[in-house]
């Protein structure tokens, strides 16, 4: 049973980011980490997920459309669709049109689990060069989830993080070794309190 | 003041990316309803504008159009279809209504730029803006 979720979204600079959150994160077998990422429209290669799968021996996972979630798992949006959580725990995917001249769109996945994990749900977004995800970043913490932004002069474009901030209340505003930091304690203090 | 917007979208994916490209456009309320016929219930509530797809579960968009325009032909109809016949669009323009947008990768930034323009000049005439 999943009980404690992460989303990541970022863009311009956030593949370093996202591998050095990766990179020595541990996630439990309630627990899983979900990731958007933008992409050239014309990037239809694997070479992320391998990328990023590099930096961890959990398990990257480009879903595919109607794939469960399971926890202990890192799902990565793939290229050129929306990822979408629905209600039975499980992945859409979208070809629907471009959202913040996006696709896929941190808003969409973000949003989307929101409604589905509610105040289980963290969202993190990183480094990046437009407002996609402040929207997502509202609806979580408007759903009792928490919120974190990646400190904006550590930033590569800080335009991302600061449009959450200016249309939410962030929780934690925390450089990349402190996000993983977190992640790790957060998913661990889960699985003590269900023992 | 607040201006509603009413749309018929019965699949929760497009509805949030919907909901996500007019979002930030100040004074406008989305109304979401599953079909036609719920919607035109509802058109006592004088809605300013009303996004149609010409393709409904309980009938044809050009159906739809007539009927709230039979109801209330203030109402700004924009059309948003995959639909690209020259004389679809010819009739729906007969019939009055303020835009067309032909479904596309860029048309919920499109139709967010017409709705965030119309309600400006709406707001304009209504004297909330000078």
């Amino acid at each position: 049973m999943i009980n404690k979720i992460a989303v990541i979204g970022g863009s311009a600079g956030s593949i370093k980011v996202v591998k050095a959150i990766l990179n020595g994160l541990s996630v439990e077998n309630e627990c899983a980490v979900l990731i958007c990422l933008h992409r050239l429209q014309t990037d239809i290669s694997a070479g992320l997920r391998e990328v990023l799968q590099y930096a961890t021996e959990i398990p990257v996972i480009e879903p595919k459309d109607r794939q469960a979630i399971q926890g202990g798992n890192i799902y990565l949006a793939p290229p050129n669709v929306h990822l979408v959580v629905e209600h039975d725990l499980c992945f859409s995917l979208s070809s629907s049109p471009l959202v913040q001249y996006s696709r896929p769109s941190i808003d969409v996945l973000f949003l989307s689990a929101s409604e589905v994990f509610q105040e289980n749900l963290t969202g993190i977004l990183v480094t990046g060069a437009n407002k996609d995800g402040a929207f997502g970043m509202k609806a979580i913490k408007e759903s009792g989830g928490q919120t974190i932004v990646q400190e904006p002069s550590e930033c590569f474009i800080d335009t991302m993080p600061k449009a959450a901030m200016g249309l939410t209340s962030i929780d934690h505003v925390l450089n990349v070794e402190a996000i993983r930091a977190w992640l790790n304690k957060y998913f661990k203090e889960k699985v003590i309190l269900r023992r | 003041m607040s201006y509603k917007l009413f749309v018929i979208e019965d699949n929760r994916t497009e509805g949030m990316l919907l909901q996500l490209a007019l979002v930030e456009i100040e004074g406008l309320e989305m109304r979401t309803f599953a079909n036609g016929q719920a919607m035109l219930d509802k058109m006592y509530e004088n809605p300013t504008i009303a996004i149609v797809d010409l393709i409904l579960p309980d009938m044809s968009g050009m159906e739809l159009i007539k009927k709230i325009k039979a109801q209330n032909e203030n109402v700004r109809i924009v059309v948003v279809s995959a639909q690209r016949s020259i004389d679809v669009i010819a009739e729906l323009q007969a019939q009055g209504i303020y835009n067309y947008l032909i479904k596309s990768e860029a048309c919920l930034s499109y139709l967010h730029d017409v709705i965030a323009d119309l309600l400006i000049i709406i707001k304009y005439k209504n004297g909330e803006l000078k």
